[in-house]
């Protein structure tokens, strides 16, 4: 059953100055760039603000540049754009890997990177009509009290289900964020809240009141290197990620597998993307099937699926040590057989 | 509290007052009265809604209306019209790809935005194209057959 979206006031400022301006005078503003994530919830009644600024008629903020050694990527680019654009593709191709298997093709022409950045966080008991979520006592995360997920305790498990943020984590992004208070430049890997309400701004992370993302920094890792996305869900697209692993690595020597450094992200299984910690011991190993099984128990540590989705948290945890096979064998030329020599289940 | 809004819809002028949370699959339906364009769940995942907004493959729920103020909208009623059929509608025709019809405005338009990119897709890109519209009656296999077969008489009526 849907209800209208409770009303609001929209604005459509021209510029970024302006946006900000109109954020600072209305609190609990909230901002409307792609629209794929925020619609949805406003009709939810999810997201239930009195001033919607729209960023749709603002120029700029749609560039891909190279600036030195690193890549600058505007908020407002969207997924289609990113994954099929040459340089991003040329530089970076996880990202372009990553950006072109979110959802299916007509939400990809609109979702933006900024938008990616900053998803709302997901559940199924949070991501439902508001009649339905009124059926259930409402949660935590909006309207109730409890965690239908974790009844006891006072955190919010919701899942953090983008798919470009654990590859933007790998690549060791910096987002230029600008608000009313100001400029600042943040390292992706400090911008996440632990708590599943961090977006919404009752946690640590996220955006400060106001904030905007205006652009993405990626530093260009040093050559030899591969990067691969891994994304596990129902449906081959449209959905969003039960799990997700962006794994990368610089090579010391590429024809015998030996790495120089290793990092991986997972994604979908916390209220945050995870950086894996604990890869840096891998540097000078061999990627093989040993280094394999490790790195699968080390990103397993990592990722703790509960039932937020529909899908099972045991397969959720299962197919984490499955994608970090399946990344590897990517990477790594002739890993595949010797893994599948030694798979679990032989 | 309503605004106008005014946008080109088939080549003619909509014009409205709406309510900023009105979205524009609402306005198409209806202020301008063309329910060719579906509601279907309303969050993105099927395309029932699927309409092209400056010639971009878009879900119009997804986009409230006073968003697409100045721009050029297409709807599957813009594609032809029963004694005209545009190739690909012509193409969806022949080849029986309809079952129930909901979804098929929707697949029209992601075909129609496919071939006007890439006029000579292979099955894969097809397939990829039409990923985000879901048929419910699980036709896909006659719908992806009318899409070559929209790309054949595409380029024929070219020539």
């Amino acid at each position: 059953m849907t209800y209208p979206m409770r009303p609001f006031e929209l604005h459509r400022p021209a510029d970024v100055a302006e946006a900000v301006a109109l954020a600072g005078e209305y609190p609990g503003a909230q901002y409307l760039a792609g629209g794929t994530d925020l619609v949805v919830n406003l009709r939810r009644r999810i997201a239930e603000p009195d001033h919607v600024i729209a960023l749709g008629a603002i120029e700029g903020l749609g560039e891909v540049t190279r600036e030195g050694n690193a890549l600058a990527i505007g908020a407002r680019v969207t997924m289609a754009e990113l994954a099929a654009h040459p340089e991003v593709m040329a530089r970076l191709p996880m990202l372009a890997e990553a950006a072109g298997i979110v959802a299916g093709p007509t939400i990809r022409g609109m979702a933006t990177l900024g938008g990616n950045l900053v998803l709302d966080t997901r559940c199924r008991y949070y991501n439902q009509s508001f009649f339905w979520r009124q059926a259930n006592d409402f949660c935590l995360k909006k309207d109730g009290s409890v965690c239908p997920v974790a009844p006891r305790g006072s955190f919010c498990w919701a899942a953090f289900s983008a798919d470009t943020p654990p590859v933007l984590l790998a690549l060791d992004a910096v987002l230029e964020l600008t608000g009313p208070k100001g400029g600042r430049k943040v390292p992706l890997r400090n911008f996440y809240g632990n708590d599943g309400r961090w977006s919404i701004g009752e946690a640590d992370g996220g955006l400060l009141p106001g904030e905007l993302i205006l652009r993405v920094r990626i530093p260009l890792p040093q050559a030899p290197w591969h990067g691969v996305y891994e994304k596990v869900r129902v449906r081959g697209s449209i959905d969003y990620p039960l799990a997700g692993l962006a794994m990368m690595v610089r090579w010391k020597d590429e024809t015998a597998r030996e790495i120089a450094e290793l990092r991986m992200a997972l994604t979908a299984l916390n209220p945050q993307p995870m950086m894996v910690p604990g890869t840096e011991v891998f540097s000078g190993r061999e990627l093989d099937p040993d280094a394999v099984a490790e790195l699968s128990r080390l990103a397993g540590r990592t990722g703790k699926p509960m039932r937020t989705t529909v899908s099972d948290p045991a397969y959720r945890r299962a197919m984490i040590a499955t994608m970090v096979e399946k990344a590897a064998a990517r990477l790594a030329p002739g890993l595949g057989p010797a893994l599948l020599q030694q798979a679990r289940w032989a | 509290m309503k605004h106008p809004l005014s946008l080109n819809l088939n080549g003619d002028m909509a014009e409205n007052l709406v309510e900023a949370r009105t979205s524009l699959l609402t306005f198409i339906r209806e202020s301008a009265g063309l329910t060719g364009t579906k509601r279907g769940c309303e969050e993105g995942e099927c395309g029932g809604c699927a309409v092209l907004l400056d010639g971009r493959l878009v879900d119009s729920c997804l986009i409230l209306a006073l968003e697409a103020q100045g721009k050029t909208v297409t709807t599957v009623e813009g594609l032809g019209d029963p004694h005209h059929l545009s190739p690909v509608q012509s193409a969806f025709a022949e080849s029986g790809a309809s079952q129930c019809g909901f979804c098929i405005p929707g697949m029209l338009l992601a075909t129609t935005a496919l071939l006007d990119r890439e006029p000579d897709p292979d099955e894969a890109s097809i397939r990829e194209a039409i990923s985000g519209n879901l048929c419910r009656c699980t036709g896909y296999t006659r719908i992806v057959k009318a899409i070559q077969l929209a790309a054949k008489l595409k380029h024929d009526g070219q020539n």
